[in-house]
């Protein structure tokens, strides 16, 4: 195994998960015998079982008839396959305090590669003991089992009663198979029918697999049992998925109390800070995107997330950002984990663009965009540059602040307003002549007379927005000498009131 | 005492008043040319100052915010930063705004900052980063303490802050200089629309002269004309644009 030995992982099984997440609803179901119940062919069986079933001799796939022969008192909920994924899947949120690789082994197991990690919680040992001991706090029973591949700890976790093992990390092969030689059949994730036939075979351990022909075992039972063992002892590799996407750079710190004050998350802060930009610098990227996960005593966390206009990897000015937000924080009951990642990088040398490099205002620039950007929402911030098209509303792009500038001016020789209503204003006007600009308009209930007017000036979208009747625009002033930008939308018809629209005001 | 003696006197002390402020050339910022000689002479020295906080009012219609972006075409040429506009809603339309002189890309927009807290936030962190040759706030309210903020930001981070308010509206409570920008019936021959025209009032300034002119704005500049009525005053070139 040289070279991998470095890689450990832990695997956590919920023995009852199904009986555990009805029980924190009912907990009187906990002192009672449970089992979940579904419908399969027309028959109610047992889906699972809670443990004082399981001790009164019921085991899942028993027919409901049969299973309140054994048990007359059994106490019967019908399983929600969907809730119970979902319960799983925020226990590998949860998990994510320890490792950013938590993901789901299977229905009712958690995959965390915890390589390098470990010594933050004080070694493997207890970490798995931490991890066990608030699981429990939770209304779960976990066993867990730690080894150099998912396959073992998978194995580990479930190799003996009651009870989770850690596995020494394998010299070698050798070492490997010897570890997991008495290990029984069950441990090595094979599905249901595979491993009935198997143990219709009189194989009982991993052990009893060694000898047999590779291919003979292929050709008898699929390629599954051998593919499991060579997962488990390390001969294939086995990538698990995270429940959310690991970022490339991320740094934690878990506290060995609690911490609530302001002072002590700024402390964490800037701790996490200092050690994430010297993971981007050593990769030569910049933050776009920030996530702060704290994770609470209660098993909650809390995110805070905030976004660059521009790659970053200087702590003050992300520590200024995360400061104005702090407050969203609510420690609870003390934050045990913070946790930093980078979610979004973006190389750090990219070209530089315009006014950004003049008179090195351009850092200042970006730190103030990414304060207003974070207070306000980056979508509010623009950098208006022109766009082809004929319509007014469409003639502006809103590019972010630190898009390359176009190269083109605007449109010159037509009259366009210093402010577009968005939508446009529905107005009532008079235009006695058909094409002729109104002599009145009413807007607000306020009239408003026309002294002189320019236009029409026709403007249609494009063909591909066929739906739009074309807009026939004027430029008109008032007696007062307010300008205005009315248009007629359509053509005129005869029999029909032609639709007014203010749609800007000029100086 | 000779009346050039006191003359001087009283430049000396305005100059020492200014520096204790940190207005004007003692703060080494400057002033901004109006290329308006009318206008400029009721200015102290002659121009706007740089680096402080002035108040654009105006109604409804677009005058003041004419007056502004030309304010701000202006501070933009003699600086080549971006200036910043932070709006009430999401109505700045550029192809509009450039033909006051603002070029694409050179301004940059915050839209829908609805609560005046917000907006002077913003603005005084936007005053504060220094990379900026001007910032625009469309406030309706700032009282004594939060337009003083505002000035003492300005005046740190060197940049020019212009605040547009409405009429109806309480405006801020201080600035170096006060405008009031109302439309005029343009000059026309009576066939079309002619140039914008403005009754631009300097309601009051620091070291200045409060005045009123009638300014026309045309595609090569603006102007200003005595009194509304006076067409035959027009500078012939301008007369050629309208």
């Amino acid at each position: 195994m040289a070279g991998k030995g470095k890689r450990r992982f832990l695997c956590v099984w919920f023995p009852w998960l199904v009986t555990e997440r009805l029980a924190r609803r009912e907990p009187e179901l906990a002192r009672q015998v449970t089992a979940a119940i579904e419908e399969q062919r027309g028959r109610l069986v047992l889906a699972a079982v809670n443990r004082r079933a399981q001790h009164a001799g019921l085991t899942p796939g028993m027919v409901l008839a049969d299973a309140r022969a054994v048990q007359p008192v059994l106490q019967t909920r019908f399983v929600n396959r969907a809730a119970d994924r979902a319960s799983l899947v925020r226990l590998a949120n949860w998990a994510t305090r320890y490792t950013p690789w938590a993901g789901l082994a299977d229905e009712n197991s958690l995959f965390l590669d915890i390589s390098g990690c470990a010594h933050l919680f004080g070694g493997e040992a207890a970490l798995a003991d931490d991890l066990v001991r608030r699981l429990a706090g939770f209304g779960l029973t976990p066993l867990v089992g730690i080894a150099d591949t998912p396959g073992a700890a998978w194995a580990a976790c479930r190799a003996r009663q009651e009870e989770g093992t850690i596995l020494a990390p394998f010299e070698s092969l050798t070492d490997a198979m010897t570890a997991l030689k008495d290990f029984p059949l069950p441990t090595l994730r094979l599905s249901p029918d595979v491993l009935d036939s198997l143990t219709g075979f009189g194989l009982r351990t991993l052990g009893a697999l060694y000898p047999l022909e590779r291919r003979a075992l292929t050709e008898r039972f699929g390629a599954e049992p051998v593919e499991r063992l060579d997962q488990a002892l390390g001969v294939t590799d086995e990538p698990i998925s995270p429940i959310a996407p690991v970022p490339p750079h991320q740094a934690r710190e878990a506290f060995a109390e609690a911490i609530a004050t302001r002072e002590a998350i700024d402390g964490a802060l800037r701790l996490l800070l200092d050690a994430l930009c010297r993971s981007l610098a050593e990769s030569g990227e910049g933050a776009r995107r920030l996530v702060l996960a704290c994770h609470r005593a209660d098993g909650s966390v809390c995110r805070l997330r905030l976004g660059t206009s521009r790659a970053s990897r200087w702590p003050a000015p992300l520590f200024r950002l995360f400061a104005e937000r702090l407050d969203e924080i609510d420690p609870g009951f003390g934050i045990e984990v913070m946790a930093l990642a980078a979610t979004r990088t973006e190389p750090l040398a990219a070209a530089q663009a315009d006014w950004r490099a003049k008179d090195g205002g351009g850092a200042g620039l970006a730190e103030l965009v990414d304060r207003l950007g974070n207070r306000f929402g980056f979508g509010r911030i623009a950098r208006p540059r022109p766009h082809q098209s004929w319509l007014p509303e469409r003639a502006v792009e809103e590019a972010q602040p630190f898009a390359a500038a176009g190269g083109t001016n605007w449109p010159a020789g037509r009259e366009r307003p210093l402010r577009l209503l968005a939508p446009p204003e529905p107005v009532e006007a008079m235009a006695p002549v058909p094409d002729d600009p109104p002599v009145l308009f009413r807007r607000r209930g306020k009239a408003y007379r026309v002294r002189s007017a320019d236009g029409p000036e026709r403007l249609e979208g494009e063909w591909w927005l066929k739906d739009e009747p074309p807009r026939d625009y004027y430029m008109v002033e008032d007696e007062e000498g307010r300008r205005y930008w009315l248009y007629r939308q359509g053509l005129y018809e005869p029999g029909t009131a032609p639709r007014w629209f203010l749609h800007g005001v000029f100086a | 005492m000779t009346g050039t003696a006191q003359t001087d006197i009283v430049a000396r002390l305005r100059e020492r008043i200014r520096r204790i402020e940190g207005i004007g050339e003692a703060g080494g910022r400057g002033t901004l040319r109006l290329g308006l000689e009318a206008v400029e002479r009721a200015l102290p020295d002659g121009g706007l100052p740089l680096a402080g906080v002035h108040e654009i009012r105006g109604g409804e219609d677009g005058a003041a915010t004419g007056f502004c972006a030309a304010l701000l075409a202006r501070l933009q040429a003699g600086d080549g930063r971006p200036v910043l506009w932070l709006e009430r809603r999401r109505e700045l339309y550029m192809p509009g705004l450039a033909r006051f002189g603002l070029t694409p890309g050179s301004v940059l927009t915050v839209s829908d900052i609805v609560r005046d807290a917000d907006m002077l936030w913003a603005v005084e962190e936007a005053l504060q980063c220094g990379a900026l040759a001007a910032v625009v706030g469309e406030i309706r309210a700032a009282d004594f303490t939060a337009s003083r903020r505002l000035q003492l930001a300005a005046e740190a981070g060197g940049v020019t802050c212009l605040l547009l308010s409405g009429l109806r509206h309480g405006g801020a409570a201080t600035a170096l200089s006060r405008w009031q920008v109302t439309g005029l019936p343009s000059f026309g021959d009576g066939t079309g629309v002619g140039s914008p025209c403005w009754r631009v009032e300097l309601a009051r300034c620091r070291n200045g002269r409060p005045a009123a002119w009638t300014l026309i704005w045309s595609p090569r500049g603006w102007a200003a004309v005595e009194t509304a009525s006076e067409e035959s005053g027009l500078p012939d070139d301008l007369r050629a644009a309208i």
